[in-house]
């Protein structure tokens, strides 16, 4: 660049100095940097009066021994008496930061042989603001940009509101087996297993009316397909997002095939136990019925009276024994917390429970009312409910007095299915239980002084669990020789 | 009227008990013993081809051990239910079990040809009340009553 010989402001006429001083951002500056003039401008951006900086060092250009690389350029480019045009900042008395682009036009007087230096400015410190942050945002897109592209671990998949895919990661390259740029545009269907597609379209479109309706994503469990057409389980998360003009929705797709893997040979096994618990069970009481079978016959043989009286010991203790080992499937029940809610009908489990009990001993003598009421569905795991009915009734049925003459044996079963509870009280008119007891009634291993009923304290422990477990409460009230009264309330948390 | 009845359960001493009942009842019946279930069938299946009803034992009743090995009850009714003679006789089947198992008495009521369930062991008063389910009108233990047609 040449130098400029010019003598602008000195040589210009008046007029024209003023135009060019009020249209523009001026200083003039000395050879050393001394500010010998500032227009109103300049003065305004720096907040300050322009007294104040004749004279004084123009801070803008600070000095030639500035290490910074901008301003060694700057002063060795005019010192060269060549012109030097950049962007300057700095920031004004109140402390605002201010961009200039500056141009710097050293002007040499012949006759006096000095320098000066006149810079011309231009504000741009609102177009310098939004292009950094213009920047910045560029920056940070083109960084999530690429941390979304190069995951090659979360399948991410984003579909315009049509539900044609729009992204696709690497990821999703991976677990599909598709490139990018086979599938954009196609819809997000097909990916989707067509064995199962009615269901997981069902699925999905509930999703889809979940996040709209209510909050923002829904989960669910689904198989999708490969390019390859293999299939595999996946836990897929439907979220949308609002961008200015459309809703896209967002899938983030997770391979469970190892984790389905799992949960399929944790139920295996907790089948092969339970089939292997049953056989158990079973190959256990099958003897003692035989033995049973064998000493009723015996009996019948009228050997002697003795041998009668010993055949009814023996048949007892082996009643004992079977009761026993059938009441060992309890204990999984409580174990197995399954999630299989289905409405409960009373009537059908109390009739299946009498069913099941109809073979204890002078259950035929007994009277048992049962009173259902049903004014609202109550949801809850039938196998549980039926082991409540199960124990209290056997109880009730254990416990009865000594059978006699004007005494008939009763058990009172009644149901109330409101909106908010149920409520189930089982009574009966048996032996009762003395007030000392009545507080272990619950307690494992507690059973009653009566020596010669089967049972292994278990009965009422499993049920005060259940009931627990159902967030119920269980209340027992009694009356020696009168009867025993258990009430149980369990809350209805649909 | 004579009362075919047929056992099929794996364990003897169990046959031998229902058998004794059976004959305590007094009534009179002819019982015939398998002690798996691949026998029973193959005899179901002979009447069936050898056409030769009239002599032949045709059984009323069936009592039926639920736990079996190979074959167990359930198994042996999907296989009685392929037979001829399932259809064109009406033979009473009950399940047997000694575990009170409340899965078998379910499964046992939900299959066709299953009339009921009883728990092991057999004596005189559920015998009777099994005939009873079928002759209400009946006394206990007149089951010779001639003009009652029991097939």
């Amino acid at each position: 660049m040449e130098a400029f010989k010019y003598n602008i402001l000195d040589s210009l006429e008046g007029d024209l100095k003023d135009v060019v001083s009020d249209n523009s951002i001026i200083t003039i500056t000395d050879s050393l940097g001394r500010i010998k003039y500032a227009n109103k401008e300049f003065c305004e951006i720096l907040e300050c009066e322009a007294n104040s900086l004749i004279g004084e060092t123009h801070k803008l250009f600070k000095s030639h021994l500035h290490t910074d690389k901008k301003y060694k350029d700057l002063w060795s480019t005019i010192r060269m008496n060549n012109k030097w045009h950049g962007v300057l900042s700095g920031k004004s008395t109140s402390g605002n930061q201010f961009w200039l682009d500056t141009t710097i036009i050293p002007v040499t007087n012949k006759l006096e042989n000095t320098t000066t230096h006149i810079a011309i400015y231009k504000d741009i410190t609102e177009s310098h603001i939004q292009t950094t942050q213009l920047t910045e945002r560029n920056i940070e897109y083109s960084r999530y940009k690429s941390i979304y592209q190069s995951n090659n671990v979360g399948v991410i998949v984003v579909t315009d509101n049509q539900g044609s895919i729009i992204e696709w990661n690497k990821a999703a390259e991976l677990a599909f087996g598709y490139l990018k740029k086979e599938i954009l545009g196609y819809p997000l269907s097909v990916l989707i297993s067509y064995r199962s597609k009615k269901r997981n379209i069902k699925e999905l479109v509930r999703a889809i009316d979940k996040i709209k309706y209510k909050n923002k994503t829904g989960t669910i469990e689904m198989y999708c397909v490969r390019k390859n057409e293999k299939e595999f389980p996946v836990e897929f998360t439907l979220n949308t997002i609002n961008t200015e003009n459309n809703n896209i929705y967002c899938a983030t797709i997770i391979d469970i095939t190892k984790r389905k893997k799992l949960e399929d040979k944790l139920k295996q096994q907790t089948n092969a136990l339970e089939i292997y618990l049953n056989r158990v069970k079973h190959d256990i009481v099958a003897p003692f019925a035989s033995a049973e079978g064998l000493l009723e016959l015996l009996k019948d043989e009228e050997v002697s009276e003795r041998v009668n009286t010993l055949s009814d010991m023996l048949i007892k203790t082996i009643q004992v024994g079977k009761t026993l080992v059938n009441n060992l499937n309890h204990e999984p029940i409580i174990a197995n917390r399954t999630n299989a809610l289905q409405i409960i009908d009373f009537n059908i489990i109390i009739n299946q429970v009498l069913e099941l009990l109809s073979g204890s001993k002078n259950f035929e003598l007994f009277k048992i009312n049962k009173d259902i009421i049903n004014y609202h569905h109550y949801n809850s795991n039938p196998e549980w409910i039926m082991s409540i009915f199960q124990n209290l009734i056997q109880n009730a049925l254990k416990y009865s007095k000594e059978l006699s003459n004007g005494y008939t044996p009763k058990i009172d079963i009644s149901v109330k299915s409101l909106q908010k509870q149920v409520i189930i009280k089982v009574i009966d008119n048996g032996a009762g239980i003395s007030e000392n007891c009545i507080d272990n009634v619950f307690n494992l291993n507690y059973r009653a002084s009566k020596d010669d009923a089967p049972g292994d304290g278990l009965g009422l422990y499993i049920v005060k669990n259940i009931v627990e477990n159902l967030e119920g409460t269980i209340s027992v009230k009694s009356e020696i020789n009168k009867g025993a009264s258990f009430e149980i309330i369990l809350p209805n948390l649909n | 009227m004579k009362v075919n009845i047929m056992l099929i359960d794996n364990n003897v001493i169990d046959l031998f008990v229902s058998q004794k009942n059976i004959e305590k009842l007094e009534i009179d019946s002819s019982i015939k013993t398998f002690n798996n279930g691949f026998s029973a069938i193959s005899f179901l299946e002979k009447i069936n081809t050898e056409n030769n009803q009239q002599s032949m034992f045709i059984p009323d009743f069936i009592l039926l051990d639920i736990n079996m090995p190979k074959m167990n009850g359930f198994q042996f009714l999907s296989a009685f239910k392929k037979l001829d003679i399932s259809k064109e006789r009406n033979i009473k089947i009950f399940m047997l079990s000694a575990s009170n198992n409340i899965k078998f008495i379910e499964n046992a009521k939900s299959e066709r040809f299953c009339s009921g369930y009883i728990e092991k062991p057999i004596n005189v008063k559920k015998l009777n009340n099994m005939f009873k389910s079928f002759k209400p009108f009946l006394k206990e233990f007149d089951y010779h009553d001639n003009d009652v047609n029991i097939v």
